[in-house]
């Protein structure tokens, strides 16, 4: 019950920022960035819920330095959206965030894809279920990638975020593959909630992706509600590996 | 009422967190590598070595505290 609380709710925000960017903009600009930080809040509480000898405490905070980075960047630097409009520094400042957001998350989907290292098992298909995601990744980013590269060798300040962006998209959502198959394997126990709100969060990041090849008027509302949604969700699998943990240890006072 | 066999005791466990599947595969996985036996000659001897095999993977998955207490509720419900 909690975890669909967990669900309903990034569900409602994401819906209500849709209605506030039409009602009120900047009220919705800022509760999208607030997004953020509340993703790196759950990430970093979650990675303290384990020792520093658990490998998910790394991946977790991680995840949760990244988004922070993310949210400190939104509020003093501005949104990748208007990267065009940006000055020289701005643009490099926005490119350094760009760079060290990205280099968070790959660490931490990283992590969590080698979940399985050296316990003695890991679920069977996950190379393939790697192949596949690499695949639509590439499909999904390539070109973004290379337009981003020929900037960046005409000496375009912006082009260096964007390029780490890329870059960064491809190796996470290639690494969506073993989270994917962590959380089928997991499939009817209560370790798979965690698992599965991080996989659905990549697939809205993964849509989001998708919709970038719209014009930037018809994308706007569908890109707010993705990319609420994909933080929130990843927000969510934070707190659902927190209350996983309390559910584990509540069931050894039942036993 | 019979006593619950020592590798259903464990799968139990197992299932409640990792799910019938990957339990089914981790009991099978680790009585062979640990004991080369099938899950379902596991004696109480042999549970503390099969615990032991299992722990870096519950580990990993739950955390080291969260583990450890699992790893106690099954040692107690083997009464070993």
């Amino acid at each position: 019950m909690k975890y669909w609380l967990i669900v309903a709710a990034c569900v409602a925000y994401a819906l209500g920022l849709l209605a506030a960017a039409h009602l009120a903009p900047e009220a919705a600009r800022v509760g999208l960035f607030a997004c953020y930080g509340l993703a790196g809040a759950a990430g970093v509480v979650t990675a303290f819920s384990y020792t520093a000898r658990d490998r998910l405490r790394w991946a977790w905070l991680a995840f949760g330095s990244g988004y922070l980075i993310a949210f400190t960047s939104k509020f003093f630097i501005a949104d990748g959206l208007g990267i065009l409009q940006m000055s020289t520094a701005q643009a490099l400042a926005w490119s350094t965030i760009v760079v060290l957001f990205n280099a968070s998350m790959v660490t931490a989907f990283v992590l969590f894809a080698r979940a399985w290292s050296g316990t003695g098992m890991a679920p069977a298909w996950r190379g393939r279920a790697t192949l596949v995601f690499l695949a639509i990744a590439l499909a999904v980013d390539a070109k973004g990638l290379l337009t981003g590269g020929r900037a960046m060798l005409a000496g375009q300040p912006w082009a260096i975020g964007f390029v780490a962006s890329a870059a960064g998209d491809i190796a996470a959502i290639t690494l969506v593959g073993p989270v994917f198959t962590t959380a089928i394997a997991l499939r009817g126990g209560i370790l798979m909630r965690p698992w599965l709100f991080l996989f659905v969060a990549c697939a809205f990041w993964l849509s989001d992706d998708v919709i970038a090849v719209l014009p930037a008027e018809l994308r706007r509302d569908p890109d707010m509600v993705l990319r609420a949604l994909a933080i929130l969700l990843g927000a969510g699998a934070a707190v659902a590996q927190v209350l996983v943990k309390r559910d584990v240890r509540a069931s050894l006072g039942d036993a | 009422v019979a006593a619950s066999a020592p590798h259903e005791i464990v799968f139990r466990h197992l299932a409640r967190y990792l799910g019938p599947h990957t339990a089914k595969t981790a009991l099978k996985t680790f009585s062979d590598k640990a004991l080369q036996k099938p899950p379902d000659q596991v004696t109480r001897v042999d549970a503390p070595k099969l615990m032991a095999a299992l722990r870096p993977m519950l580990r990993t998955l739950i955390g080291a505290v969260e583990c450890e207490a699992v790893l106690q509720q099954v040692t107690r419900e083997l009464s070993l």
